[in-house]
């Protein structure tokens, strides 16, 4: 395989995991922001806790590909940061304020301020994601890249936000303690996963004539196959409660959309202007980079999982001593 | 302003935004490890809660540092899309590892901040250790992107592109060894100093002294440490440009004319227009002893760097006399507690010490920005020197003014809710503290 293969091999891989992990962290505050019903803060706190210790590792994949696309592809990124100048100034916003505003939140003692910077948080959430999914269409797009605004955009922009809310859904069923909290999520999932997959056959209907790739790699080949499988499946694992197989459909679900975008993109980074092959740096700097990767994947898969396995299982001592952080606002324990 | 103008009032304004933050992703860890070490070691109970209440700090200043971190990857391309062109092969590789090193430090500080009661305390004070180094390393690996920038090492080129047949020799860059030092001690003596000063206000305020003085006890030993070994890291960095960036030495020091026996000069206005000096104090021939140890050695002066390629030395003059005087304040203050500690075993709580700590406290993160405009301005007018003008790898698009205006409206509201939370924080009550140190029931 080429080094420039190998390497975006690695930039889809990236993407993936941002999808899975900061993707379903924009779904958290997606459903944050639409939490309702009896059990409203309890859907909240839910989420809240789901994201606390991992929030920031999940984002930090979205560096990772940028950075990888600036060092490997150093050209198409100059022209591609140009041309979808407004857009990520945007995203860069609203991640800024996501972040901030989800630490402000937990350690603001003012249940006013808490609740505005809950909206900020469920704002941005919700924003980001959109963003994302238009401008991934807008790279696959075959035309001069820039963010016209269209119906394919539009409603890839969709997608992608109710595919990171169905993740989010579908991540809380698992981690939600009681039956009644659970089946809010479950709902949740199931509406969520209907949307999506409505707003992916507006956005591969409307791809034809502005993404014929997208039409003949994706909508008529394996990814709209596998894509359609994995959505069905999902719905009704969901639907007869089986959460923990559930996840992991959803998540091949969302590998397939980002694997499906890439094969659509092929050879192209921009269109009309730089493929693979025309941008790709030194094949030294090339190799620096895929070593640079396998360190990565050695020091940061095992911290990544030690982190998870961490956080899945109950504290050790009794959960009378708060810890300070875990009630965030709340006050240090007198004595111990 | 021109756009390369505004490009560079926003980056600049998001850099010294972010450094802040990023010095206490460097600083605070090391001060949690210090604090539990010494709850383990002493059994003491102020130090277990000292130290949770510091991780309460760290995660609201981490995350404000984190998200103004990748806002500044975004900007590099957004603003700089030349640089990145032209150069992203040979720096993006030092951002592929300073994101290695983040992610490690974001994970472990997930254990950190949350994890306390689900792993071991070895495997916890492990964790803290491992946030404390992947924090220097990131920092590390992004200062050897801005020596690299200073000083370039020599580059390959093809279409127009630089790149390193062996990517890994851009960590030769020349001054990228005395650049980590220092920039690594000035996240440590801001951190610490500013934790000091918290806490000094806090005891100025008549609060229970017993926490407070545990809490001097983590954060004086880190602050003396760093600000006293700060003008050898000086020393050796000054030694360094005078050797090999004679133009950031000539602007550093408004030294106009080349000349042997040149002097050091203290304060003063330069005017550069007449070349001249207004109300500077000059130390016969201190230039050239600081810079080469002979005080005949010459001194390359501004007349022997072409027009062109003059930084601007007013700014760039000033920033650095700032620096100095406020890291030699920073000495100063460790000086007198270090010599009051050794004489009287108990760290100094005269109101006028106290005070100084306050001032400390402010002039740590000051002297960190003028040091950092001093290696920006002194590069200046080149973003690589020598290599590429940062007029040309600035962006073309139009219409940066409103964008900056919103971005200097996000870091103010950031600013400001930082600091309302952290306040909120310090006007907590003191834990109650049982009057004999308990073994951790851990």
């Amino acid at each position: 395989m080429p080094l420039e293969h190998a390497l975006a091999a690695v930039i889809v891989g990236g993407l993936v995991l941002y999808l899975l992990g900061g993707g379903a962290d924009f779904g958290g505050g997606v459903w944050d922001l639409l939490a309702s019903g009896p059990r409203k803060a309890a859907q909240r706190a839910l989420i809240e806790k789901a994201i606390g210790p991992i929030w920031e590792a999940n984002h930090v994949w979205f560096i990772f590909v940028f950075v990888l696309l600036f060092s490997a592809f150093p050209p198409a990124f100059a022209t591609l940061t140009t041309a979808l100048f407004t857009p990520l100034t945007l995203y860069a916003l609203g991640l800024v304020m996501r972040g901030a505003a989800f630490t402000f939140r937990h350690y603001d003692s003012d249940a006013r301020r808490r609740r505005r910077f809950g909206a900020l948080f469920s704002a941005a959430s919700v924003g980001c994601p959109f963003l994302l999914g238009a401008m991934g269409a807008a790279l696959v797009r075959e035309q001069p890249l820039s963010l016209a605004v269209d119906v394919f955009v539009v409603a890839a922009g969709l997608f992608t936000l109710a595919l990171v809310a169905a993740l989010a859904a579908t991540y809380l069923t698992v981690e939600a303690a009681d039956e009644a909290l659970r089946e809010d999520f479950r709902r949740r999932a199931l509406g969520s996963l209907a949307v999506a997959g409505l707003a992916s056959w507006v956005a591969l209907g409307t791809a034809e004539s502005v993404a014929p790739q997208l039409t003949a790699r994706v909508g008529q080949g394996g990814p709209a196959v596998f894509g359609t499988l994995f959505g069905a499946l999902a719905l009704a694992l969901v639907a007869t409660r089986r959460f923990r197989l559930a996840r992991l459909v959803v998540g091949a679900l969302a590998g397939t959309v980002v694997i499906g975008w890439a094969l659509a993109k092929g050879e192209t980074l921009v269109w009309g202007e730089h493929t693979l092959a025309s941008s790709h740096a030194q094949a030294s700097t090339m190799r620096f980079l895929l070593a640079a990767t396998v360190i990565a994947a050695v020091l940061v898969g095992p911290s990544l999982a030690f982190l998870f396995s961490v956080f899945s299982r109950p504290p050790m001592k009794s959960a009378a001593i708060s810890n300070g952080l875990d009630g965030g606002h709340g006050k240090e324990p007198k004595g111990a | 302003m021109d756009t390369a103008a505004l490009a560079r009032a926003q980056m600049g304004l998001s850099l010294a935004f972010h450094i802040v933050f990023a010095a206490f992703g460097v600083g605070l860890p090391l001060l949690l490890v210090i604090a539990d070490t010494f709850a383990a070691r002493t059994g003491d109970e102020r130090y277990r809660l000292l130290s949770r209440r510091m991780a309460k700090g760290t995660a609201i200043l981490f995350a404000v540092g984190a998200v103004s971190g990748t806002v500044l990857s975004l900007e590099l391309g957004l603003l700089w899309p030349e640089f990145m062109r032209r150069f992203g092969e040979v720096v993006g590789p030092l951002f592929a590892l300073e994101g290695v090193a983040f992610f490690l430090e974001a994970i472990f500080l997930g254990v950190v901040l949350y994890g306390r009661e689900r792993v071991s305390p070895t495997a916890y004070r492990l964790s803290g250790v491992v946030v404390a180094l992947s924090g220097a390393a990131s920092a590390a690996f992004v200062t050897v992107v801005n020596a690299f920038m200073n000083l370039p090492v020599e580059v390959q080129w093809t279409q127009g592109r630089a790149f390193l047949e062996e990517p890994w020799r851009v960590f030769l860059a020349p001054s990228a060894v005395t650049q980590i030092v220092h920039v690594l001690l000035s996240c440590y003596a801001v951190t610490g100093f500013v934790m000091a000063a918290v806490h000094a206000t806090l005891l100025l305020r008549g609060r229970d002294p017993s926490f407070h003085r545990a809490a001097l006890n983590v954060a004086l030993p880190v602050a003396i440490v760093s600000a006293l070994a700060m003008p050898l890291s000086g020393d050796l960095s000054a030694k360094q440009v005078t050797t090999h960036q004679p133009w950031k030495l000539a602007a550093m020091e408004a030294h106009f004319e080349t000349k042997a026996c040149a002097p050091l000069l203290i304060g003063g206005l330069p005017d550069e227009a007449t070349g001249t000096v207004r109300f500077g104090l000059e130390v016969p021939c201190g230039l050239s002893v600081l810079g080469k140890m002979d005080p005949n050695a010459v001194i390359t002066g501004l007349d022997q760097i072409p027009p062109s390629d003059r930084p601007p030395v007013t700014r760039t003059h000033l920033s650095f006399q700032v620096m100095v005087g406020a890291g030699g304040f920073l000495a100063l203050v460790s000086v007198f507690a270090l010599l009051w500690r050794w004489r009287k075993g108990a760290w100094p709580e005269q109101r006028w010490f106290l005070s100084s700590l306050v001032v400390a406290g402010l002039a740590a993160p000051m002297a960190m920005e003028a040091g950092w405009l001093v290696t920006e301005f002194g590069r200046q007018p080149y973003v690589v020197r020598g290599l590429l003008l940062t007029a040309e790898a600035a962006t073309k698009v139009d219409g940066l003014m409103p964008r900056l205006l919103v971005f200097s409206g996000v870091y103010l509201f950031l600013a400001a809710t930082v600091v309302s939370l952290l306040l909120g924080l310090f006007r907590e009550p003191e834990p109650t503290i049982e009057p004999h140190p308990v073994p951790d029931a851990a």
